[in-house]
């Protein structure tokens, strides 16, 4: 691969919101399929918290620069320098 | 490729990945609903003491006031992307919102509907038949419940943002939503309601 071909890559921020739907959904999940209803309907706030903020989010995340991907790059096959 | 004719929906690469990722979304919503329909009509002949069937327990006039009032929010929607298209903020908001109205009053009428069921003695727990019905019409209810939610967070949005790549991708997005619950509808209309009038 030529330094040309080297791209900036697109990379997501950090953001807490998926992995608090992530549990919150599972949980949800497991208390339906008890059918306790009142501990699923308390949890599913975490599903309604989650989505709500996940709307509101707008930050579309970064690019990581080409001189750093080839930094990265020569590091880790060992050629750096 | 984007040139200046390409909506503003679809001017951003962002813009549409998401909207590509969101007809993936729509296809697996329809096997969601195929499945449904599927168990209805497998279960719709078991009735188990319990109504006979549609022609038992359904009301013609509600169910075409609920037909009217779903279709004319799918047009409504689509004259608010217009809108959108023509960059008028105004008229966007005001025919989703009108949109909405039309939804908020077809839940109305369903929920109504599903009373009614339930004083003619068919719960969710009668018999085959109104299992599989009660689950195949309160998940499509449950889907326009939640479009009204999410149109209504994306006008929040709209009004703080107005029309950029970004909320435009998002309303037209939501508009694909709810195109797709009207075409569900037309299914349940046809095969539920007027199969079981006629059949």
């Amino acid at each position: 691969m030529k330094k040309a071909d080297l791209k900036p890559v697109h990379m997501p921020s950090n953001s807490w919101t998926p992995i608090v739907l992530a549990i919150a959904f599972g949980v949800v999940g497991f208390f339906l399929v008890f059918e306790w209803f009142t501990l699923a309907i308390i949890a599913s706030v975490g599903i309604v918290i989650g989505l709500v903020a996940n709307t509101f989010d707008y930050n579309d995340g970064y690019h990581i620069p080409v001189d750093e991907l080839e930094k990265e790059e020569r590091e880790w096959r060992g050629d750096l320098k | 490729m984007t040139s200046h004719t390409t909506p503003l929906e679809y001017k951003s690469h962002q813009s549409q990945m998401n909207i590509l990722g969101f007809w993936v979304f729509l296809g697996a919503e329809i096997v969601l609903f195929a499945t449904l329909f599927a168990s209805y009509f497998v279960l719709e002949h078991n009735t188990a003491g319990g109504p006979g069937g549609g022609a038992d327990i359904f009301v013609l006039k509600d169910v075409l006031i609920e037909t009217f009032l779903l279709l004319t929010s799918s047009f409504t929607s689509g004259l608010a992307i217009h809108a959108m298209r023509n960059h008028d903020k105004k008229g966007l908001l005001l025919w989703m919102i009108a949109t909405l109205l039309l939804g908020a009053g077809f839940l109305f009428m369903e929920i109504n509907e599903f009373l009614h069921f339930i004083h003619e003695g068919a719960t969710i727990q009668t018999s085959g038949f109104t299992a599989g019905l009660f689950t195949l019409l309160g998940t499509h209810g449950a889907h326009v419940t939640f479009g009204i939610i999410w149109i209504s967070l994306l006008l929040v949005q709209l009004v703080r943002r107005g029309i950029t790549e970004k909320t435009s991708s998002k309303l037209f997005i939501a508009s694909l939503y709810w195109h797709f619950l009207d075409v569900v509808w037309i299914f349940i209309f046809t095969f539920v309601y007027l199969k079981g009038m006629v059949m």
